[in-house]
């Protein structure tokens, strides 16, 4: 036996396998990846048909790889396409996805059911009675493509870009509709980020100008979130797997969390903190780290724009690092642990222990905040800005098992196309009250309309829904249904909502097996870009045909939406005259609309590095590469690019404020990477800002306006908010001091794992395990109202009340209930979902508005043999109707926490009532509006806005100034909606 | 060090993928995947813990130590890093690293951590796991268990033994005298926990002794068949007990040629194990004369 005659036979043999870009320990192996099949066969792949069992028929399928588009994860799917039927048999992980590496949740798998639904929308619906009415009569998608071609035609051609509008829930491709609208010189991006996520995104961006986190959980010491991360979070599936591969490694897991959630049952410490509290304890830990030395000096003295803070706080002060630590001892001193046990509940000796295991993790310290308490609270973006502060205290910024900036952990590939910045600035979404938004005050809409601020001409939702999502959708229907507010509505949308009933069209979109996009996000210390395509299209390709079309391959004449904006565009603007067909057409053949093909073609061969060599080593082009494997990661790791040299390419004529911010005139160079960032303002003789001075060194830096991490934030001092410029703790609008002996504080912000929002209602096999949100209750509260599990209780909000039933449980804090987002779904007649959606009647009446459930779910007839088998009836209440607008002063966040007075059901009371009293509701709005501090009074250089801040679509220099000329014309212009 | 990943993806169900991994070793053609399950998931586990650990049962201490090993390494522990393909593939990784090292002190440190895992983690229990192997199992996992223990032996020839036996030997105390306590749960476990009692007892083992003994085999996990054979015959199972463990006694005398040191520890635990069961089928049978004399 010769071993060594072994040994070379093996590796000759798996080298070989290898160069030839197979696999050579497939199949289930602990050597290799699990159970996938190697990516070689992914053309003729052979399973046994399951349900031919016992019979062993073989099924020979291609696997064509695509994105999921569910959550916001982006992961990787592999669709398992019939060869001989052609038909998507079904969804499993794509091992070749960086991200998701192989692994989903059972959302991804169920994209299945959201193909085959029988209640898909399959053709362009056109509004044929009234709003509302329910009736609907098919077109074609060249009637749509003319009436709203010529409709948008003339509003530009009056002036009047305002009044188009372009609102998202679930976003496509990076960027790609902000160019669209761009393109058309409107400042009319609307997304759904401040019912989403904008609170934590201002507490992010005021530290570091970039307004996502993305930590680095799989190589931490201790991972602290502020969320139920683990199951339903942000990037829930490729940041849990990591999670646990922390925890494996041995990793402490802290949960801050008012529920028992399933990540609160992972956690090492649980924090069933008092809704509102969790700065002020986040702020206990870090004055522990503070007071007893055991945060990173260096850290603090190279990185945080400390003389920044002193010399706008105590300009006669010594400007030294020591007296600043001195200072920053009293600042934090009022943060104890007794404090925190007082506004949080949770006890000193656990928060003492928490915090002592937050100063042992040093530079491997995971943190995260996305939604939670940040969406839940006024003022609950100090929730993400402490969170932030215990990173930045501990160095554990871009270092493994730390915190990443996500534009660092992200690629956005540049475009063929970027147009210019639109001259208008649109304010209904971006209103002066709110100059510190991080978002589109998306959610004050049908208020603003009420008001006259405006009104939209052309209304687009896109696989958005904001009668059901959006607080107060009472209000929505109001200007939905108001032709003189919204002249035109279409909805985008792959399935029936809301929404959409009240629209004018309803075209039908593609989901995650049938439309085109790029993603990226930022799931660990790496970069990679994933690729979304109508695998069908892929799949016939592979066979010898030429798809120029997905409408081709689609179900019905479902369409996607890359095609259908450039379509529209392309007709908006068929002469070039008003500017928009140059960024349509194609640049290969000119005169012709941009292809699909060659509008990702470009993008692959030219933007992302190191594609255009993988795709050669396997003899394929970038294209192909990406249609073949879904996915490509452009890095590996990342690292702390604040701490790169800047060449002395680009330093010319340089020059250097005071606290070492430096300024170039050496052009940018060409950005590679399009991941928003902030945008720091250049010097006053337009220099740009292109590092900052440390130790003597001049390094990256922070795309702040200092360069630095803003601990000290001069925006926030110098736009109105002087008293809120540190991290530091805000007391909730929910909190003990100000709620009634009888009111309680509703959670409505948690999310089901296997539901999403409006896109999974379609989705039996998640249906049938999630189909309801009762009201989570303690005993203790329960006992004195007579409540048990299943009893009917009237919830009591300011606006109005929803009747659902109790789950009494010691998963909540006593003083809290708790009532989950994704329910409640209902329709008006027969079109709608039927596996998720009740049937109600909608009244208005002048005590306001109701609904009333008719009927439940039920088992229904269908191509599906499956929805005969429907067993449940109930599918939750509709909780959100009653909410009043809470718009967040700074962030604009819809605070979504509230106090709440619950009852027992009165006589009469039915599961699932809902009364609104709009009147209150729009005194709501007026109620936090007046909290504010507009731009016309606060603004410290006349804009509208702090130019730095990101923002989706960036209107021109001129258009943030508050005394803009075309916004003085638009003011005074005419109205033509009609 | 592809030999050991290569031995490792043939631990796992074969599949038409690994029939060229068996060809290139010159194995012959894969068994049937019933043979795998039979060898692999019903006689002989292919899991570190369950031959180092105190219950003879997979995870517990042992899987954690291992784990620690792989944490030890800033590495994410696998799901289940004891398994026999995941540890050969560790090691091979091991030894690239010291092969790919650059400058002598990185690759004397890659070295030490090589040794330690060989030492520790395989050379500890897959000599006794490929004993009995070789002893039952199908023509194509004799032939893969003797390249491996091929294998296995060249390079703890090459490394040489480390000072002290490995740490899951070290910490594994001797099968407890039952006679000293009235549970019997630690006995029957340490019985079926080579480390303790130098002994690897297999379904088709205690089969066999249900057959030569003419007891009845009760369908269940191994401590649930030999607690039965216990309550059915004490004296004749208890006998039979010792005779295996002073059969593997011999055997691991007879590996005593590549690692002496470790062979002695088996060897003691084995004689160890055999002297106490005859002592117990003694007191088995006195006590059942006495009861039969007393009527």
């Amino acid at each position: 036996m010769d071993l060594k005659d072994l040994e070379r036979r093996v590796s000759a043999a798996r080298a070989e396998t290898e160069a030839r870009g197979e696999t050579f320990y497939p199949g289930p192996s602990r050597i290799h990846l699990a159970s996938f099949p190697p990516k070689e066969r992914w053309d003729d792949w052979v399973e046994l048909d399951s349900r031919a069992w016992p019979e062993r028929r073989e099924r020979r399928y291609m696997l064509v790889p695509t994105t999921c588009f569910n959550c916001e994860s982006a992961c990787g799917l592999l669709a398992y396409v019939d060869r001989d039927t052609l038909q998507v048999r079904k969804f499993e992980g794509n091992p070749e996805h960086p991200g998701s590496r192989g692994r989903n949740c059972a959302k991804g798998p169920a994209t299945l059911n959201q193909v085959v639904d029988p209640d898909r929308i399959l053709q362009p619906l056109k509004r044929a009675g009234a709003r509302g009415e329910g009736k609907w009569v098919p077109v074609s998608w060249d009637e749509v493509l003319d009436d709203l071609a010529s409709r948008i035609r003339t509003a530009l051609e009056e002036g009047r870009q305002r009044e188009i509008m372009y609102h998202v829930g679930r976003p496509g491709e990076d960027g790609f509709t902000e160019r669209v609208m761009a393109a058309w010189g409107v400042d009319g991006h609307n997304s759904h980020t401040n019912i989403c996520s904008s609170a934590a995104r201002a507490g992010y961006q005021f530290w570091c100008g970039i307004d996502r986190p993305s930590p680095d959980h799989a190589h931490a010491e201790v991972i602290l979130l502020v969320s139920a991360h683990l199951e339903a979070g942000h990037y829930f599936n490729p940041h849990a797997q990591r999670i646990i591969e922390g925890k494996t490694r041995g990793a402490k897991l802290i949960v801050l969390d008012t529920r028992l959630s399933n990540t609160a049952s992972h956690a090492d410490h649980w924090l069933p903190t008092q809704p509102g509290s969790e700065a002020a304890v986040l702020l206990s830990i870090a004055n522990y780290l503070i007071q007893r030395d055991l945060y990173d000096r260096e850290f603090v003295r190279r990185w945080w724009n400390w003389e920044e803070y002193v010399a706008a706080e105590h300009p006669e002060a010594l400007r030294t690092f020591e007296s600043f630590e001195a200072e920053l001892k009293e600042l934090y001193a009022e943060y104890t642990f007794e404090l925190a046990a007082r506004e949080s509940g949770i006890g000193v000796e656990e928060l003492e222990e928490v915090a002592r295991i937050v100063s042992t993790a040093g530079t491997r310290l995971a943190t995260h905040n996305w939604r939670s308490a940040a969406a839940g609270n006024e003022g609950g973006w100090q929730v993400s800005r402490t969170l932030f502060l215990l990173n930045a205290l501990t160095g554990a910024i871009a270092t493994p098992g730390g915190l990443y900036p996500n534009a660092w952990n992200k690629f956005v590939p540049k475009p063929i196309y970027l147009p210019r910045h639109p001259e208008h600035w649109n304010e209904l979404t971006w209103p002066d009250e709110y100059p510190l938004s991080m978002y589109e005050l998306s959610f004050l809409l049908p208020h603003m309309l009420k008001e006259g601020r405006g009104v939209l001409d052309v209304y687009f939702t896109r696989v958005y829904n904001p009668v059901w999502t959006n607080p107060d959708g009472f209000t929505w229907l109001e200007a939905l249904t108001d032709e003189a507010k919204v002249g035109l509505h279409v909805a985008l949308t792959p399935t029936w909502n809301e929404t959409a009933f009240f629209a004018d069209y309803v075209l039908p979109m593609g989901n995650a097996a049938e439309r085109h996009d790029i993603h990226s996000l930022e799931t660990h210390d790496g970069q990679w870009i994933g690729f979304r395509q109508p695998v069908l299209r892929e799949a016939r390709e592979r066979l010898g045909e030429s798809i120029s079309d997905t409408r081709e391959v689609n179900p019905g004449n479902i369409w996607e939406e890359n095609e259908f904006w450039l379509e529209l565009s392309w007709r908006i603007d068929p002469d070039g005259a008003l500017g928009i067909r140059e960024f349509v057409e194609s640049a290969e053949r000119p005169g012709e609309r941009l292809s699909i093909d060659e509008y990702y073609g470009y993008i692959f061969d030219r933007s992302v590095p190191g594609l255009a060599e993988a795709a050669a080593a396997e003899e394929l082009t970038p294209l192909k590469y990406m249609r073949r494997y879904g996915a490509f990661e452009v890095a590996d790791s990342v690292g702390p690019l604040h701490e790169q040299q800047i060449s002395s390419e680009e330093l010319e004529d340089v020059s250097e404020d005071r606290f070492g911010r430096v300024y170039t005139r050496a052009p940018k160079p060409a950005a590679t990477n399009l991941a928003p960032t902030g945008d720091p303002d250049p010097d006053a003789e337009g220099r740009r800002p292109v590092g900052v001075r440390v130790d003597g060194e001049i390094l990256r830096g922070f795309p702040t306006p200092s360069g630095r991490l803003e601990f000290y934030s001069p925006t926030l001092a110098q736009w109105g908010w002087p008293e809120y410029s540190l991290p530091t703790y805000i007391k909730s609008h929910v909190h003990p001091e100000v709620l009634a002996d009888d009111e309680k504080v509703l959670i409505s912000t948690f999310r089901l794992p296997v539901q999403i929002h409006t896109r999974s209602a379609n989705s039996k096999w998640l249906d049938e395990i999630a189909h309801t949100n009762p009201l989570w209750i303690h005993p203790d509260d329960a006992s004195p109202l007579g409540l048990e599990t299943g009893a009917l209780v009237r919830v009591e909000t300011t606006i109005g009340y929803f009747v659902v039933k109790a789950w009494v449980t010691e998963g909540i804090r006593p003083g809290v209930v708790a009532c989950s987002h994704h329910m409640g779904r209902w329709k008006l007649g027969d079109e709608g979902q039927r596996l998720l959606m009740a049937t109600v009647d909608l009244e208005q009446s002048d005590e306001g508005w109701s609904i009333r459930r008719r009927a439940g779910a039920r088992p229904y007839d269908s191509t599906d043999a499956d929805t005969s088998r429907i067993w449940w009836t109930d599918v939750g209440v509709h909780q959100n109707l009653a909410f009043p607008v809470h718009p967040d002063p700074i962030s604009g966040m819809h605070c979504w926490h509230q106090a709440v007075r619950v009852r027992a059901a009165r006589p009469g009371d039915r599961y699932g009532d809902i009364r609104v009293d709009p009147d209150k509701s729009h005194r709501a709005y007026h109620d936090w509006l007046a909290k504010s501090r507009s731009a016309r009074v606060h603004s410290p250089d006349g804009t509208r806005r702090p130019h730095w801040l990101i923002r989706p679509v960036r209107p021109s220099g001129q258009a943030y100034r508050l005394d803009s000329p075309t916004d003085q014309a638009s003011r005074s212009g005419p109205s033509t909606a009609s | 060090m592809e030999l050991f990943r290569a031995l490792g993806s043939l631990v796992e169900t074969p599949t038409p993928e690994t029939a060229s991994v068996a060809a290139l070793l010159d194995l012959g053609p894969l068994p049937d995947p019933a043979e795998h399950s039979d060898l692999f998931l019903f006689q002989l586990y292919p899991f570190a813990s369950v031959y180092l650990g105190l219950e003879g049962q997979l995870g517990g201490e042992a899987r954690d130590r291992v784990a620690g090993f792989w944490r030890a390494l800033d590495e994410t522990p696998p799901v289940e890093p004891d398994h026999l393909a995941t540890l050969l593939g560790l090691y091979a990784r091991l030894t690239e690293l010291e092969r790919a090292a650059t400058g002598a002190g990185r690759r004397s440190l890659w070295r030490r951590t090589r040794h330690a895992c060989l030492w520790e983690h395989l050379a500890s229990w897959v000599p006794v796991f490929l004993t009995k192997l070789r002893e039952i199992a199908p023509p194509f996992y004799n032939g893969w268990g003797e390249l491996l223990d091929v294998a296995l032996a060249h390079e703890i020839v090459e490394l040489g033994p480390l000072d002290r036996l490995p740490l899951a030997l070290r910490v594994a105390p001797p099968i407890p005298d039952p006679r000293e306590s009235r549970e019997s749960g630690e006995f029957l476990a340490a019985l079926l926990s080579p480390a303790r009692s130098g002994v690897v007892l297999t379904r088709s083992d205690l089969a066999r002794a249900g057959r030569e003994l003419g007891l009845g085999l009760r369908v269940g996990e191994r401590r649930f068949i030999l607690r039965a054979m216990l309550g059915q015959d004490p004296v004749v199972t208890l006998g039979w007990l010792a005779e295996e463990a002073a059969a593997w006694a011999d055997r691991h005398d007879r590996t005593a040629t590549v690692i002496p040191e470790m062979a002695e520890f088996w060897v003691h635990r084995a004689r160890s194990t055999a002297r106490l069961l005859r002592e117990l089928s003694g007191d088995a049978r006195r006590w059942r004369l006495e009861r039969e004399s007393r009527g």
